[in-house]
């Protein structure tokens, strides 16, 4: 296979990777860390890339601007995480100064909402959606002077690194938000609200601070993702995408951002891998006479059984996700593997890096 | 009430009347503390002793009455405001942080100070006071067993320096030997006055460490004086001390 083919099929998914971990991340974040209930990680990385579309193509059009340059591009994701985070605020602050799950169900309605804002307003394409122009590209080739091939692949290796950057970005900053004096009162609040706002802790002010960070960086997601797409539409961002986030975060543990990551490259991973099985890999699936006995399916097509598959393994084996709230950390697995045995019977739940 | 020496009392509680819904729980519930005192509230179980606790603590709002802490009205206030008032409540069953190590939960008792060496100082103070925190630091709080989850709670409050600790049935569910341990540091924090207002069923115990006391049944207050006192009195004998 030629280089430009394999950077396009693995660039993609690297791309892809990427924006999902930072999404699990950030929501991880908000379920894992902190207890709260959000359904609707998927409606804050949707506005995210609406508002990107909106600086690139609605706006330009609608106001006669010339079309977006850099500066525009750049632009797109400081604005796509302020408007994530302001929508955050208006639908955390109410239910985050009450205590019981109200949120769950402000967020699940706050993503169809949106969804449905989307599909009905002309300005924001209706369920056709939006097409963002390839601004990055064009920069590339008419300001740096790059040829169409090497701007294609110069754009791609962009986008990874960009993708990855940003989900490098959220780890850092929710790991040392975690490991603060914050991430102490954060966990108290997790661990027993009561107790942690008898000694103090300000619990709406927390969880607001939480609940809209974590929507900033869906947003931050969500401009990358829209950028490189260069195309949104409402059904991008449906329930079903945010239950996946839901599921990566709860398989991966919950509270660990290392499980998170392991659990986001998998579940992204699998169905990828699944189009490579050739289509003679059947597997028997059930029995039906009318369709002459036995009928068989091709691994390619099973891809939901898998996920079923593997949350039920998960969840039997171990309830408290792959990692639980511990942490991947070099370091131990080093001494575990080579060092003496005394060094690695270390106390247990300890967070390492 | 009278007060013996004429200084204002640490906390007042005034005429108190708490709903939980239809529900009343507390009928006019009056009492007071004084700097360097340990006043015990007793009084069997669903008697109202933890209400009270939680309303002078902000997380019950009263349907009527005062709540008076260092001459401010605190009644309704949040309770994370309270704290930071100097007002610790060591809440009924532990209520430790079990995912965060010892250490940190009571670093977490300091959270609304900012003196770090003194916070250092007074960590170092705890563990003094409860060995067993220094051998656990590093531990998981969850791990520790019941007790020494109640050693833990009464640290933790400790470490916001309160003016006033009250302590919500510390004793409750330990074995006979602990219950001796928590009413030796009771009787170490008196020593070293600490105005503590403490909640008991155990009314033999209680009444032996405390100055005064007061007894609350059915959300009223039905008797009050110096701890010697009640112990002696012929009705909490009978109710209260078996016979
Ligand atoms: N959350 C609640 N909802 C309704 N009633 C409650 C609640 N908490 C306590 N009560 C009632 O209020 C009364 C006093 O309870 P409480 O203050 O916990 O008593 P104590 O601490 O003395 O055992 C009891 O009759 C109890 O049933
Ligand atoms: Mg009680």
């Amino acid at each position: 296979m030629d280089f430009d083919k394999l950077l396009n099929f693995w660039g993609h998914h690297l791309v892809m990777a990427g924006v999902w971990i930072a999404l699990a991340l950030s929501l991880n974040l908000i379920n894992g860390f902190t207890g709260l209930f959000s359904l609707g990680h998927q409606g804050f990385w949707g506005v995210g890339a609406y508002v990107t579309a909106v600086v690139l193509t609605v706006l330009p059009a609608e106001m006669g601007w010339a079309d977006a340059g850099m500066l525009s591009f750049l632009m797109t994701f400081p604005l796509a995480m302020l408007v994530a985070a302001l929508f955050g605020l208006i639908v955390g602050v109410p239910c985050l100064r009450m205590r019981g799950d109200y949120l769950a169900i402000a967020t699940l309605g706050f993503g169809e909402i949106f969804r449905n804002i989307a599909i009905n307003s002309e300005w924001l394409g209706t369920s056709q959606g939006l097409s963002v122009p390839n601004v990055f590209r064009a920069f590339l080739q008419e300001q740096i002077g790059l040829e169409r091939m090497a701007a294609r692949r110069a754009e791609m290796f962009f986008y990874i690194a960009l993708s990855w950057a940003v989900a490098l970005l959220t780890l850092l900053l929710l790991r040392n938000l975690m490991r603060s004096a914050h991430g102490r009162a954060i966990t108290a609040i997790r661990d027993d609200e009561t107790a942690a706002e008898l000694l103090g802790v300000n619990l709406t002010r927390y969880k607001v601070l939480v609940f809209v960070l974590g929507a900033a960086l869906a947003g931050l997601a969500g401009a990358v993702y829209a950028n490189y797409q260069r195309y949104v539409s409402p059904n991008q961002f449906g329930f079903m995408q945010g239950v996946i986030f839901l599921v990566i975060v709860v398989m991966g543990g919950m509270g660990s951002f290392s499980g998170t990551i392991l659990a986001a490259l998998l579940i992204y991973a699998v169905p990828v891998f699944l189009t490579f099985a050739p289509d003679t890999w059947v597997i028997p699936i059930f029995y039906d006479p009318t369709q002459g006995g036995v009928v068989h399916r091709s691994l390619k097509d099973l891809w939901q059984v898998f996920f079923s598959l593997m949350l039920i393994i998960v969840v039997l084996l171990r309830p408290q996700g792959l990692m639980g709230n511990r942490e991947f950390s070099l370091v131990k697995l080093w001494r575990r593997l080579f060092g003496k045995k005394s060094e690695s019977a270390s106390t247990s739940g300890e967070a390492g890096a | 009430m009278s007060a013996p020496n004429g200084s204002a009392p640490v906390l007042r509680v005034d005429g108190l009347d708490v709903f939980y819904g239809g529900i009343q729980a507390l009928r006019g519930v009056s009492l007071d503390v004084r700097k360097g005192e340990l006043v015990t509230l007793i009084g069997c179980n669903g008697a109202g002793k933890s209400t009270t606790l939680k309303t002078v603590s902000g997380m019950l709002k009263p349907k009527a009455g005062k709540v008076v802490f260092q001459e401010q009205p605190i009644e309704g206030r949040p309770s994370h405001d309270i704290v930071r008032r100097g007002l610790a409540l060591c809440p009924e069953g532990r209520r430790i942080f079990p995912n965060l190590t010892v250490d940190e939960n009571l670093d977490l008792g300091a959270y609304i100070r900012s003196d770090r060496a003194e916070i250092r100082s007074d960590r170092d103070k705890m563990r003094g006071l409860f060995p067993i925190l220094a051998e656990r630091a590093k531990q998981l709080a969850g791990t520790l067993s019941g007790g020494e989850q109640q050693m833990l709670a009464i640290a933790r409050a400790l470490m916001s320096r309160p003016k006033l600790l009250m302590l919500d049935e510390p004793s409750l569910g330990l074995a006979p030997k602990l219950v001796e341990q928590i009413f030796q540091v009771l009787a170490n924090l008196k020593r070293e006055h600490v105005t503590i207002l403490l909640v008991e069923q155990n009314a033999r115990q209680a009444l032996q460490v405390a100055d005064r006391g007061y007894v609350l049944e059915t959300g009223r207050i039905v008797k009050d004086g110096p701890a010697r006192a009640l112990a002696d009195d012929p009705d909490v004998r009978k109710a209260y001390l078996g016979g």
